[in-house]
């Protein structure tokens, strides 16, 4: 069935949405990549035309880098799309209770930087730890943790509520109907799943794909954990390239060529599975589901598996920094005649941690606002099959944008905005807050944008068509027959858009004006002081806030929102 | 034309604070009567004198006053890109000093050079203010620094040492690249020479940062090879060091953490973070093996800024190497970077720095082994990180 949806959208509309993307994604994007073959046409070497850089990121260390990338994302893919699948089921379709502290903890995995995560395993594991304090032992999981074990755990954890994003949404919409017919004509627990799954494609492999996009791009990880296990990934060849003097632009912009061929690779073989299906199942006949009746050894062990995920995805790294932060010095000999609460007493009374959460918290602010209406917009346009070519294209660009690390987006905005003639036409871009926020918004939106696909995918026509039956006008149809049902996930894609904006750091070190400090670089600047306790105290702090905001937003729009929304959307997240 | 504008350039630099050296030689009653003309006399002798060493490419607007800068400053500020604990103290006291409005982007040495070398064709920087000299003289190679600017003021024997020949950029303090951070309960007696690190009492105990990662390392290594006599002699040092058990650490806090818990007896790191955490913890000391290699904090001025703009980033430089600028360099960040040998004569380091006389230091030439940087630091990756 072909979707009207689409024609709703004035044609206006799409252009300016176009002409976005193009100046904040594809032109910056394109000018950083053009660096690995062409170095010249940005004064960043001699030749004008050379496949040098690609022998360069191909060789050595770096073949190995690639390599290692591919596989440990491929890897943390599958394990968060189980872990997801399981979760999606148990929360959506069980009668577990308990939800909303699940779904804060699941955005507490997400709006955690990853080098947090990493870190924070490797203090719990480090000598003089906690656990040496309690008298384990933990060399033999140091050891396991610093390789490649370690960081495809690492990145899986990160990645899993990408995967549940995309898979929650998905199970809650498939309504009863489905495992009802199945049941009815016979058919076994077993078959059961076998029929539900490959209705559940789409988000699978949505989960697939976007796990492995954001594990490729990796930074956090990458400097952290990677780096000490001395584990080569590619992030890091892009990292050394970056870092090193004279700066290797050509090679880290070959690098994120392999990169995106990666993601190319990973799409091509979603459209190959999913060709010519459609996969809509939210009609306006859709019945909620009943929750299934646990038995109680079953809730035991799923309420076992969920204490142990959180425990290890969000318990240890808590812990670790935590307990950093409360620490004198380097935070390296845990006792309790050392603990002290001194860095937070010495923060709350500086100035240096204010100024930078409120100038984060607006740009934040901004960028989700913005992002959340442009993100909208594109992943309905990426949901409707009927976008042919353009839809494919955006499609392309969106993922592929998600595996090119924050840094070389940011490298690619000081070439394609600092221009001289771009100067000479007195357009002052470059070092002002504008870009800045052009920026955040380029790395927050192939991330909204994906995460609002799944639960347009599921929108089935028949509900539009419904209410313009009824009567209604296009917005109207759409106010009432769809806004309801995405309402909560454009919600979570705005509080998305802001935790990540509020932590990033690439983009900051390299856009942010010359007066302003964003948080990222304030924590990083005091974590490479002597001051570690502090450091680790301002981030801490800083997802303290960022936690407290998201509550108070839930709850917000709890008591807003008409009672039909929450009963229309079941449990969902 | 070049000696009136030397002489007005030289006016403008010294008439904010005069040389506290020469004021204290003088019995203050006399001050008054002497120091006008004595001043126009070291005017005079300054301008003579350098005549010769003032190069065709320092070409900056010699003869702007501070006021007229001042004044340029709301339309042309100076942007200055740097990663000194102090840098942002000494920029406001700048401004205050001069009217000069400044703008100061302080970032790690990594992002700032990215951002140096992306801004290529159009560069958005006046004034680049770093600890180590490797990434000037590589600037200097492409061509994007100003030369033949020196301020004034007379500097210590090791101050001079690391002036380079073209005067393309302006040392201003020297920490050590490398030095020996230990803890005395578990290292009573620290190593005396870098060769001690190969025997049996170290063995698994020394840790360093990675020199691809971390910007102060690469100097440490450089000068090793310097000091072992050659970057072949160097490199079989290092594998040595390997064998014997080093661990790499991405950073000063890594490293340092890991001699912290006890995984080290060793720690080679900078020596101004080591004595920022001795700070924290008495127990860790900081000892400089014969031989350790000095890292300067190095200020380049953009070849290709706006001639205001390079006026504005001389005037600064100028007023670092001035009494009241060397005073916010060491008070700016008092556990990091302010922990340096002042190099301009007549200023002494915080007292936890030993004598620099007791400290046997070598320095490296930045013009050999900074192009060197990359494919090292590749080595290092490949056959010592791994």
């Amino acid at each position: 069935m072909k979707r009207i949806v689409l024609q709703n959208l004035p044609s206006i509309g799409l252009l300016i949405i176009g002409l976005i993307l193009v100046a904040i994604l594809l032109l910056p994007a394109t000018s950083f990549l053009v660096v690995g073959i062409s170095p010249k046409i940005f004064d960043q070497g001699s030749s004008w035309f050379t496949f040098n850089k690609f022998a360069q990121a191909l060789g050595g260390n770096a073949a190995v880098g690639l390599a290692d990338s591919f596989w440990v994302s491929a890897l943390a893919a599958i394990v968060a799309v189980s872990i997801a699948l399981a979760m999606s089921w148990l929360f959506q379709r069980s009668d577990l209770g308990s939800q909303g502290i699940y779904t804060i903890l699941i955005w507490a995995i997400l709006l955690s930087p990853s080098y947090l995560v990493a870190d924070g395993w490797q203090r719990l594991l480090a000598r003089n730890s906690i656990l040496t304090v309690i008298g384990l032992d933990p060399s033999f999981l140091r050891h396991l943790l610093l390789g490649p074990f370690g960081v495809t755990m690492v990145l899986a954890f990160k990645g899993f509520p990408f995967a549940y994003l995309a898979i929650a949404v998905a199970v809650a919409g498939l309504g009863r109907e489905f495992e009802d017919a199945a049941r009815v004509h016979g058919a076994s627990r077993l078959q059961v799943v076998r029929i539900v799954v490959p209705i559940l494609l789409p988000a699978l492999f949505s989960g697939l794909v976007i796990v492995f996009a954001e594990s490729l791009s990796d930074f956090g990880v990458a400097a952290t954990l990677a780096s000490d296990a001395h584990f080569p990934i590619a992030t890091y060849t892009l990292y050394e390239a970056i870092s090193s003097f004279p700066v290797n632009f050509g090679m880290a912009a070959a690098v994120g060529w392999l990169l995106m061929g990666g993601v190319v690779l990973a799409l091509f073989s979603q459209a190959r599975a999913l060709k010519g299906k459609s996969f809509a199942v939210l009609s306006g006949r859709t019945r909620p589901s009943v929750p299934v009746k646990l038995s109680f050894p079953t809730r035991i062990a799923a309420l076992s598996f969920l204490v142990v995920f959180f425990g290890l995805a969000l318990g240890v790294p808590v812990l670790g920094a935590f307990t950093a932060s409360l620490l004198p010095n380097f935070g390296s000999n845990l006792s309790w005649s050392n603990i002290t609460f001194n860095s937070y007493k010495e923060l709350l009374h500086a100035t240096k941690l204010f100024d930078p959460i409120i100038f984060s918290a607006e740009m934040a602010l901004v960028t989700a606002t913005i992002g959340v209406v442009v993100g909208a917009v594109v992943g309905h346009l990426l949901a409707s099959r009927r976008s042919g070519i353009l839809g494919k294209g955006l499609d392309l660009l969106l993922l592929t944008a998600v595996a090119l690390p924050g840094i070389v987006l940011g490298a690619g905005y000081i070439f394609a905005y600092n221009l001289p003639f771009m100067n000479n036409l007195g357009i002052n871009l470059y070092g002002t807050v504008a870009l800045l926020e052009m920026a955040y918004l380029a790395g927050a939106l192939p991330s909204i944008a994906r995460v609002l696909v799944g639960p347009f995918a599921q929108i089935q026509n028949s509900l539009l068509l419904a209410a313009r039956v009824h009567g209604a006008g296009s917005f109207r149809s759409w106010r009432k027959g769809v806004l309801p049902i995405i309402a909560r996930s454009l919600l979570w894609s705005w509080l998305l858009t802001f935790s990540t904006v509020f932590f990033e750091l690439p983009i900051s070190e390299l856009l942010s004006p010359a007066n302003k400090t964003p948080l990222s670089i304030a924590i990083i600047t005091e974590l490479n002081k002597s001051s570690y306790a502090q450091g680790t105290a301002m981030a801490v702090i800083a997802i303290l806030i960022v936690l407290l905001l998201i509550v108070t937003v839930l709850t917000f729009f709890k008591i807003i929102t008409p009672k039909g929304w929450t009963k229309i959307q079941g449990q969902l997240m | 034309m070049q000696l009136p504008n030397k002489i007005s350039r030289n006016f403008v630099g010294q008439s904010k604070s005069i040389d506290p050296v020469l004021e204290k030689s003088i019995p203050s009653k006399y001050k008054k009567l002497f120091l006008p003309s004595l001043m126009g006399f070291s005017l005079l002798l300054s301008a003579c004198g350098s005549t010769s060493s003032a190069s065709s490419t320092s070409t900056t607007s010699k003869n702007i006053s501070t006021a007229s800068l001042a004044k340029a400053s709301s339309s042309t500020p100076l942007v200055i890109y740097a990663a000194e604990g102090y840098d942002k103290a000494e920029g406001a006291a700048f401004q205050k000093a001069t009217g000069i409005k400044t703008e100061v982007v302080d970032r790690s040495t990594g992002p700032l050079l990215a951002k140096i070398q992306a801004e290529k064709n159009n560069p958005q920087w006046g004034l680049l203010w770093v600890d180590g000299a490797e990434a000037f003289a590589a600037l200097d190679t492409q061509h994007m620094l100003v030369r033949g600017f020196e301020p004034q003021g007379s500097l210590n024997k090791l101050g001079k040492l690391v002036v380079p020949k073209d005067k393309s950029y302006v040392p201003t303090g020297l920490t050590v690249a490398g030095a020996v951070v230990y803890n005395v309960k578990t290292l009573p007696t620290p190593p005396t020479n870098w060769n001690q690190l190969l025997t049996p009492s170290y063995k698994g105990a020394v840790g360093m940062n990675n020199p691809a990662v971390s910007g102060p390392t690469y100097p440490f290594v450089a000068g090793m090879m310097k000091y072992q006599g050659g970057e072949k002699k160097g490199k079989t040092y290092f594998e040595k060091l390997k064998a014997n058990g080093l661990q790499i650490f991405r950073t000063n806090k890594v490293t340092l953490h890991a001699l912290e818990s006890g995984q080290l007896k060793v720690a080679i790191v900078q020596n101004s973070a080591g004595l920022g955490a001795s700070f924290k913890d008495p127990n860790l000391k900081v000892a400089y093996p014969s031989k350790v290699t000095v890292l300067p904090s190095v200020i380049g001025i953009d070849a290709h800024a706006s001639k205001i703009q390079q006026a504005e980033a001389e005037r600064f430089a100028q007023f670092v190497y001035s009494t009241q600028g060397q005073k916010v360099m060491l008070s700016g960040d008092p556990h990091g970077d302010s922990l340096f040998y002042p190099i301009r004569k007549g200023i002494s380091p915080h007292k936890v720095l030993p004598s620099l006389a007791s400290v046997p230091t070598q320095a490296t030439n930045p013009y050999k082994w900074g192009p060197r940087e990359s494919s090292i630091d590749n080595w290092f990756s490949n056959n010592i990180v791994q």
